[in-house]
This record gives C-alpha cells, sequence and structure tokens, in this order.
C-alpha cells in the first residue's frame, strides 16, 4: 500500500444466503483508491455496484478479502471502532437523501460534529461551521426548514454538507444524483468535484455516465467482478471526456 | 386478487401484526377478567349470602338449653322462621397445634358438625363443603389471620376432657363469622368427630352452645323483638354482619380501581396500535389507489385484516382472561365467596366488545382513506405541499449531547404517542400508589380517631389482661392502677387508662337496641372528634353514631332511655361522631357520669401515657421493656394500636393485593415498553441504519430509544407524584365513607415509598423492557440504508 493509498481493497468476496442458497455479489474484488481521487462505479442494475461501496466503507462486512482504509484493515476492527471511523473519517450520501424526521435541515447537518469528539468544539462553534458548509454549497436559507420543506436538490446538498461536516478523509456517495433532476443533478455534482478539487477523496456509484465523467476514474464492475478500469483525461473539455467514456462503457457491454 | 394482497401483507408485516395480535389479546384479557370481577365486586356480598343461605339475624347462644331459646323465637311476633346450628364452645387454650397455643382469640370458638350445618360454607375454590371426612377439619374466620396453616397440619382440640387430634382440610368460608372483623373463629368437622367431643359430659355442662339463624319480615323489628334474648354472645342483624365485612368489601372494591385501570390502560394501547399500524399503511393505500383499487377494496382489505387479528386475538384473550381473572379475584378473597355464575358469558361479551371497538377504530382510522389521492397516502397521510413541522427543540442551541437531545427531540416531536405512553404509565403509577396510600392509612394513627381512643403513647392489648376485666376477675380501674404501678415500680413513670365498653339497653320511640358505648373516666367527652353537634358537656348527655341513631330514629337533642345495671335514665343525644368500633353500633357517655365498675365488660386496650413525654425512638425501646415487664407480645404503639383494632389480616390482605397489583403493573408497564419499542423499531428502521451509517455506535442508538422511554417514565412519575393525593381521595373517600368516615379521611402519605420507590420501580421496569427489546437493533445494519423502501 503507497503512501498516498486511502482505500486499498484485496480479492474481496461478498456472499448472501438467500433461502439457502449462496449468491456471490462480490467475487475476488480488488482495486485501490488513492488520496484526493474520485472514481466513480458503473456496472449494470445488480452488479454488486452498491454492496461494493457499503462493503469497502465498512457499512457491510465482507465474506473474504481484505479492506484497508487509512492503512487500518476493517475486518480487524471492531463494530465500534468502524462506527468511530464512519463518524470521524468517512462521509456518506446517499440516493434517498436519508435524514432523521424530527430534526431541522441545521440540526441534521451537525449532528454527526456533536456525536463526534474529534474536535474539541463548543456547539456554537459547530454550528457555525455547519452554516458555513450551508452557506458554501447555497442552502444557507433553509437550515431552519424540516426535512419535508426543501426540494430534493436542496436536500441533497444538505446531505452532503453533513457529510462533510467531520472533515472526512473519504466521501462514499451511492447514486448521489439518482432521484435528482438534471438541473439538481448537476448541481450536486458541481459540489462534489468542488469538494474533490478541494482534497476529498470520493467514491461514487452511478448509473450515470454524465456523472461518472466527472471523475477521475471509472471501474466497472459487472457480475461481482471488476470488468475494466478507465482513467478519465481532467483536462479534457467535459463533453470529450462523457464521449471517451461512453465509448469504453460500450466496449464493457453498457 | 384480494385474498392474495391480505395474505402478502400478513406475512410481510409478521412483526407489526404479531404486536399487534399481543395487544388484541392482552385488551381482551384485561377487559374481560376485569368486567366479570367488576360484576363479582359490585354483587359480591349479595351473592355470597345468597349462595351460603344466610338469614336476616343471628344469635350465638350461650345457653345449657338451646331448646328453650327456640322456644321464645317461636313465640315472638317478627320472627317468621328459624335454624338451630348446634355448636361446641372452645376458648384459644383449648386449641394448640404440637402442644402450643395456635392463636389468641377476644372471643370464644365454635365447633361444628358439617351435617347439621344450617347455613353453606365454602372451601378455597368457592365450592359449598358438603362432608368433612372423619378426622380432618376446616378452620374459618380470625385463626387464619396471624396462623400458617399448611394442608396435613394436625392440630389438637380439647373440650372438656376428650382431645382430638384433626388434620387442617383447608380454609372454610364461613359468611356468618368469617369476616376480617369478626373474633369468632369456627372448626367444621365430620358428625362422628363432633359427637366424640360432644359427649364428653363436661362439654355437656360447660361447652354447650348454638347458633340461631332466624328470619322476618322486619329486620328492624326483628332485631328489636329479640334484644332480650339471655346468655348470647352476639345478636346481630344482617346489616352488622354486612358491615363486617367493610375490610374485604374495601380490598375487593381496591380490585374495581384495578380492573378499571385495565381497561383503560388496553383500550388506550389498541387506540394506538391501530392509529399507529394503519398510519403504516399508507404507502401501501397509496399505491394501490395508484393502481386503481377502488376506496371500498381498500378499505375492505384492512378491515378484514384487522378483524382478522381481532377476532384470534379476540378468543385467545377470552381463554387467558379466566385464570387472569381469578388470580386476581384469589388475592382478595381469601375469606369471602366472590364469582359470578355467568363469568363464561360475560367473558364472551366483552371479547365481542373488543373486536367491535377495534372495528370502531379501524373504521375510524380508514375514513381518511377516501379522502387521500394517492400522492397523499404516499406522503403518510399527510396533505398539502408543507408538512406541519416536527422537531420542536433545536440542536444547536441545546447543552445536550447528541443522543440525549436525539431522544428528548423524539418524545416533545412526537406528543401523540408518547403521550399515550405517558399516560399508560402515570395511571399504572396512580394505581400503585393509590393502593400504597390506601393500606398506610389503613395501618397508621391516622385512623385513630375512628378507633373512639385518644393518643397515647402506647397501649397494651393482651387479651389474658383485658379478660380479667371481661370476667369480673378485676375492674377497669384497678387494672390500669395495676399497670401503672408495675411501670412505675420499674422506672416507667406514667398515668394510664382504657377506654371502657358499656353495653347497655337504649330505648327511642319504642326501638330497642344494645349498643356499646364508650367510657372513660380519664379522658374528657370534648378530647374525641364530632361530626355533628357539641360534645356532651353533663352526665345526661351522650354522644350516638349515626348507625345507632338512625336504628333508633334519634336526633340531635332527643332525649332517650338507656338502662345501665337494670337502673334506667334519660340522656339527651348532643353530638353524632364517626366510629369503627363494633362495627359502628356505638355511642359515648360523659366522663363525670358514674358507670359501676361491673357494667363495663371490656375495655379497647390499655393506654399509657409517660411522664417524661418520650420521643418516638424512646417509645419504641420502651415497647420492648414493656413486652418484657408484662410478658406479652401485644404492646404497640399507635399505629400498631389502629393495626390491631382493624385486624392483622386486613393490613396482611391490602399488602398482598398490593405487591400483587404492584407485579401485574411492572408485568403491564415490562410488555407496553417491549411492544412499544418493537413497533418504534420497526417504523424507525431507516433512521436507525441511517444513524448507524453516520458513526452512531449501536449502543448509543439503543440508549436513544431506551432514553426516550425513560423521559415518558419521569414524566409520569411527576404526574402520578402531582395527582396522587387528589385522586386517591377521589377514589378512596367514598370507600372510607361506607366504613363511617363520611368526611374523608387524612392519608397516611409515606414520601419515600410512594413519592421514590414506586416511581423508581416503574421507570425501572420500563427501562428494561424498553432496553432488553432495543437489542433487537444489532440486527440492523447501516448498510440497510440502501434496502429503505
Amino acid at each position: 500500500m503507497s503512501k498516498n493509498t486511502i482505500l486499498e481493497v484485496k480479492d474481496l468476496c461478498k456472499t448472501y444466503i438467500i433461502n439457502k442458497r449462496q449468491n456471490n455479489v462480490l467475487r475476488n474484488v480488488s482495486f485501490h483508491i488513492d488520496k484526493g481521487e474520485m472514481v466513480a462505479v458503473m456496472g449494470p442494475s445488480g452488479s454488486g455496484k452498491s454492496t461494493l461501496l457499503y462493503t469497502v466503507s465498512g457499512m457491510d462486512k465482507m465474506t473474504a478479502g481484505d479492506v484497508k482504509f487509512c492503512g487500518k484493515s476493517l475486518s480487524e476492527q471492531s463494530e465500534n471502532s468502524l462506527a468511530e471511523m464512519r463518524l470521524d473519517d468517512m462521509g456518506f450520501i446517499f440516493q434517498q437523501m436519508y435524514m432523521m424526521k424530527n430534526l431541522s435541515i441545521i440540526d441534521n447537518i451537525i449532528l454527526p460534529a456533536v456525536k463526534s469528539s474529534k474536535k474539541k468544539e463548543s456547539r456554537k462553534e459547530i454550528l457555525s461551521r455547519g452554516q458555513d458548509l450551508m452557506h458554501k454549497l447555497g442552502i444557507s436559507e433553509v437550515g431552519e426548514n424540516d426535512i419535508n420543506e426543501v426540494s430534493g436538490g436542496q436536500l441533497q446538498r444538505a446531505c452532503i454538507c453533513r457529510s462533510m461536516i467531520n472533515d472526512p478523509q473519504m466521501i462514499f456517495a451511492d447514486e448521489p444524483t439518482g432521484a435528482l433532476n438534471r438541473t439538481s443533478s448537476d448541481e450536486v455534482m458541481e459540489e462534489l468535484t468542488k469538494l474533490n478539487s478541494e482534497g476529498t477523496t470520493i467514491m461514487l456509484v452511478t448509473h450515470d455516465s454524465k456523472v461518472a465523467a466527472k471523475c477521475s476514474r471509472v471501474l466497472y464492475i459487472v457480475d461481482g467482478n471488476i470488468r475494466g478500469e478507465y482513467n478519465i483525461k481532467k483536462e479534457q473539455p467535459l463533453h470529450d471526456r462523457e464521449r471517451g467514456l461512453n465509448n469504453w462503457l460500450m466496449e464493457m457491454g453498457w | 386478487m384480494f385474498l392474495r394482497i391480505l395474505k402478502k401483507d400478513l406475512k410481510r408485516k409478521k412483526t407489526m401484526n404479531i404486536i399487534l395480535l399481543l395487544f388484541v389479546i392482552m385488551a381482551t384479557m384485561f377487559a374481560a377478567s376485569s368486567v366479570n370481577n367488576i360484576i363479582a365486586v359490585m354483587s359480591g356480598l349479595d351473592n355470597y349470602f345468597e349462595k351460603a343461605n344466610m338469614s336476616d339475624h343471628f344469635i350465638i347462644s350461650l345457653s345449657k338449653d338451646p331448646d328453650a331459646i327456640a322456644d321464645m323465637l317461636s313465640q315472638k311476633p317478627n320472627v317468621s322462621d328459624f335454624r338451630t346450628e348446634k355448636q361446641l364452645v372452645f376458648h384459644d387454650n383449648d386449641l394448640t397445634r404440637n402442644g402450643e397455643k395456635l392463636d389468641e382469640f377476644s372471643s370464644v370458638g365454635l365447633a361444628l358438625s358439617i351435617d347439621n350445618a344450617q347455613i353453606n360454607y365454602f372451601n378455597k375454590d368457592n365450592g359449598i363443603i358438603k362432608s368433612v371426612p372423619q378426622g380432618k377439619a376446616y378452620l374459618t374466620g380470625c385463626i387464619l389471620n396471624k396462623t400458617n396453616f399448611e394442608s396435613g397440619d394436625e392440630i389438637q382440640l380439647k373440650i372438656g376432657d376428650t382431645e382430638l387430634t384433626l388434620e387442617y382440610a383447608g380454609i372454610g368460608k364461613d359468611a356468618f363469622l368469617g369476616s376480617d372483623m369478626m373474633t369468632n373463629p369456627r372448626i367444621i368437622m365430620n358428625n362422628e368427630d363432633y359427637e366424640k367431643l360432644a359427649a364428653d359430659e363436661k362439654a355437656k355442662e360447660n361447652n354447650s352452645a348454638a347458633v340461631f339463624y332466624v328470619n322476618g319480615p322486619d329486620e328492624k323489628a326483628l332485631e328489636s323483638d329479640l334484644s332480650d334474648i339471655p346468655d348470647t354472645v352476639l345478636n346481630v342483624g344482617i346489616s352488622v354482619i354486612r358491615t363486617s365485612y367493610i375490610m374485604n368489601t374495601i380490598v375487593a372494591g381496591l380490585l374495581l380501581i384495578v380492573s378499571v385501570c385495565l381497561i383503560l390502560v388496553s383500550f388506550v394501547m389498541l387506540r394506538f396500535t391501530i392509529s399507529f399500524t394503519i398510519n403504516e399503511e399508507f404507502r401501501e393505500i397509496g399505491v394501490m389507489k395508484a393502481l386503481g383499487l377502488k376506496n371500498r377494496s381498500v378499505r375492505g382489505l384492512f378491515l378484514v385484516k384487522y378483524l382478522g387479528i381481532a377476532a384470534i386475538g379476540a378468543v385467545i384473550g377470552f381463554f387467558l382472561s379466566i385464570p387472569f381473572g381469578n388470580m386476581l379475584l384469589s388475592s382478595v378473597s381469601s375469606k369471602m365467596y366472590l364469582g359470578s355464575d355467568s363469568s363464561a358469558a360475560v367473558g364472551v361479551l366483552c371479547s365481542l366488545a373488543v373486536v367491535l371497538v377495534i372495528m370502531a377504530f379501524c373504521w375510524r382510522c380508514t375514513r381518511k382513506i377516501k379522502k387521500l389521492s394517492p400522492i397523499d397516502a404516499v406522503r403518510s397521510g399527510q396533505t398539502g405541499e408543507r408538512f406541519k413541522k416536527k422537531g420542536l427543540l433545536r440542536l444547536g442551541k441545546s447543552k445536550l449531547g447528541a443522543t440525549g437531545f436525539l431522544a428528548l427531540n423524539d418524545v416533545f416531536s412526537s406528543p401523540k404517542q408518547f403521550g399515550i405512553m405517558t399516560v399508560i404509565f402515570t395511571v399504572c403509577l396512580l394505581l400503585v400508589m393509590c393502593l400504597a396510600n390506601t393500606g398506610n392509612t389503613l395501618a397508621s394513627r391516622k385512623l385513630l380517631p375512628l378507633m373512639c381512643s385518644t393518643d397515647s403513647d402506647i397501649y397494651i392489648t393482651d387479651t389474658d389482661m383485658i379478660m380479667e376485666v371481661m370476667t369480673g376477675e378485676t375492674t377497669v380501674t384497678e387494672q390500669c392502677d395495676k399497670i401503672e404501678k408495675k411501670l412505675t415500680d420499674n422506672g416507667l413513670p406514667c398515668s394510664v387508662h382504657a377506654e371502657g365498653l358499656v353495653a347497655p339497653t337504649v330505648e327511642f320511640k319504642g326501638n330497642k337496641l344494645s349498643p356499646t358505648f364508650l367510657y372513660c373516666k380519664d379522658t374528657k367527652a370534648s378530647d374525641y372528634s364530632y361530626s355533628e353537634g357539641y360534645a356532651p358537656k353533663y352526665s345526661n348527655e351522650i354522644a350516638l353514631t349515626s348507625s345507632v341513631a338512625e336504628k333508633l330514629e334519634a336526633g340531635i337533642g332527643d332525649k332517650v332511655n338507656i338502662t345501665i345495671d337494670g337502673k334506667t335514665d334519660e340522656y339527651i343525644v348532643t353530638a353524632f361522631f364517626q366510629s369503627m368500633v363494633k362495627l359502628g353500633e356505638t355511642g359515648r357517655f360523659h366522663e363525670s357520669l358514674e358507670v359501676p365498675d361491673s357494667a363495663v365488660n371490656q375495655v379497647m386496650g390499655f393506654q399509657i401515657d409517660f411522664d417524661d413525654s418520650p420521643d418516638e425512638k424512646e417509645i419504641n425501646s420502651r415497647i420492648s421493656r414493656v413486652k418484657d415487664i408484662f410478658d406479652t407480645k401485644y404492646v404497640d404503639d399507635t399505629d400498631g394500636f389502629v393495626m390491631s383494632c382493624i385486624g392483622e389480616g386486613v393490613k396482611d390482605t391490602i399488602n398482598g393485593v398490593k405487591v400483587f397489583v404492584l407485579l401485574i403493573t411492572v408485568i403491564i408497564v415490562i410488555m407496553i415498553s417491549v411492544l412499544m419499542e418493537r413497533s418504534f423499531i420497526s417504523k424507525e428502521k431507516p433512521e436507525i441504519a441511517l444513524m448507524k451509517a453516520m458513526g452512531f455506535k449501536s449502543r448509543s442508538v439503543r440508549r436513544q430509544h431506551t432514553l426516550r422511554f425513560l423521559i415518558s417514565a419521569v414524566i409520569a412519575a411527576v404526574l402520578a407524584i402531582l395527582l396522587s393525593t387528589p385522586v386517591t381521595k377521589l377514589c378512596i373517600d367514598p370507600i372510607f365513607g361506607i366504613m363511617g368516615a363520611l368526611d374523608g379521611v387524612e392519608y397516611n402519605i409515606k414520601p419515600v415509598e410512594v413519592f421514590a420507590v414506586y416511581p423508581v420501580i416503574i421507570a425501572a421496569a420500563t427501562v428494561l423492557g424498553a432496553y432488553l427489546t432495543a437489542m433487537y437493533m444489532k440486527t440492523i445494519k447501516a448498510s440497510d440504508t440502501s434496502d429503505i423502501e
């Protein structure tokens, strides 16, 4: 594992037993992500993209193999230390924009910071940091609103704020734009790209090649195996990147 | 199609459906058993007396010639018929177990043959005792209070020169003498055993007795007619026997309160669960409506589902209600026959009622379906673009940690669901608190005024010392002087007095009565409390209880004729007072009246006031010393004296009911916490998964869920503490009113027990139930966020 690698996955297997039948969702998956990278995972439905994301982030247990996050092997961590890692070093964004129903937007955003003991901050400081993040993502006016009172795009940006509140080493995003229209989707991706350019490592699962084209690398997964890897040249204009990616995806059988 | 959707739904929402089923079972069980118990308690005494074949009037005669009494009764114009039950009298010294006296009882015990029984006696299972095997015996009444018997225990009864060893066959329920206030225990035996005792020559001479069960058209006229029957130990009408069950009725009355609370709790629970589960269905409702199903079909689907669950739950609940109801009844009816013949029918009706109520709830809850568009339904029943505000507290402004804040915020953001839980906990706590207050009051000095005694440092109620006065061996004054001297000689200077009991005949407007009058030379009539009028000031003035006044038809200011030792004088009634002495058949003389010592044939107890006014701690140490000096265990402080007047059995029964109700309450609270927490977990699965995904440890989420229950329990405790005194007054005052305390009583509230111990127990039960159930959250993983619908 090089000094620059933040996530290293080796021979990862994940098997579900459904009705006494073994279902191998991930089969000997190996890859690594370096600090500052923005990696997209693509593949057909049921190929194991989300399972991969949840397993490498420690949210789900692996059946075999090894995952090292910041040099620490996840399989050697207890449930509690995994929880601590998720709280302090990882950020999560979900397709369905899950939030705590009884909390306002700002409270949802600052909740992980209040829970975390990583930084010894006063409640005032946490609140101010949450407001700064909201301002940065352009949703400062909806802080006191309930989660039902904002649009999907605003809610997903609030989810990004929440994932960023503890300054994580890496953000895992499961189809962050899946439930959004094109405009909102573009806005959210713009924010994620901005975060990445500021140094945050991001791994995201997507079906959308327009979204994936904004990443630095794309992993293509089929039947639990990484079928191929595509490096995107960031210096190219976006439409060229999209075209190149689409061609590659067609080659992969997309 | 309809059935397939239903089948899938039942399978998919297994947890919530099982929870609902459990609540229906609980509700049916509580409702059916409680309604049965209410009927049993309300009709309790009437039913008991009817089953026992009781008469209108009762006489226990010690006459050697019962036939002569029977002849007298035949001559009385108001007697329509009577039955004679021959008995043999025995004293407390005559009844032993392994050579040791079983108990002390101030009056005589009676032995009878089951073949000659003139009323029905019941065993502990409420079956009529029709025969007693030879060598065995059933025991009834006060003797069962202090002595623990187990089936197979052997007791020895010696009457005259004949001693019989009898095996204890069990409790006998005696409608006439079995109440806690009656002091005549009975032994029911086989006829051959009885004849062995009756054949004894000495027994024929000294132990013959008879109980006459007399009937007449007018109870009052009968009482007046029979007041001159000689050699009686007891000569009372059925109303007095009824009053003697007051303590048992109080305990049964408490069961009534328990039952009402259980019904309340069960319906609150049902209402909550049904609206909760139906609200959970809105997404499905939306989808079905979007697919084109008609309102009627959607509603029908849910109604059929809930009808099925309600019917299954009601059937199971009905069968469980039978043992549960019997368990509740048996806790209060060890000496009474409590039960109703129609319990099965009532149970079925209650179960049907529960099903109907559930369907009514469902009908009401599903009414919304009609008004909802598919989209509204998908939005969990909310209408419009803006939803009402949920969160009330602000994390940014709070000083609480994340877990504590989330718990508190949840409670205040969902006032309905946590409010219902709080109400249930409050009702449960109030129930236990009311019982505790009643039990503590019954065993406290607060009831001293109802015992017609003044407050003293200690009281001696030794039966031997009292018997010396009763048998005329010594007078009250002499006995008091003797005690005073002995105590002074032992370094405890004091003054001793006693409430003497006199039994004169009182006559007014042709109504004749033999109430018991209290008389004490060493206290003033004005030292006692009166409910109406003024304390007697002169020797020709008296006070009466309202019950005696009512029977005499006398009011304040009336002049009544009283005959003491054959001398009749006129006395003015100046006041009414409340009394529990001699079942309220009481009067009071003025202290200046010269009552001959020979007329004072009993005392309440010897009251000792030390010259140096010792504190409570010192009094307790002196109680031990006085016990040693007089070699008796019957020395008490005021609380103990009140308890000995009321009967130890009552205290034990109330304590038993208290513990039993506390246990039931704890079980109910745990069950409610378990079922509610399980339904919360089911409903909040997305949030739990999200919290775990964000990095909350499992124990944090568990703590948050448990804390919500603790907050509810704490709010319930505060509410219950605030409401306990008024609610106790509201519920228990009428019960004390029946005892004669018409103006209510001052309750003895033990703050530590009532305001600390019980709330802590209920809170602990709540937390335990919720925490153990919250362990189930372990099965929800952070990655479940991806599976949430």
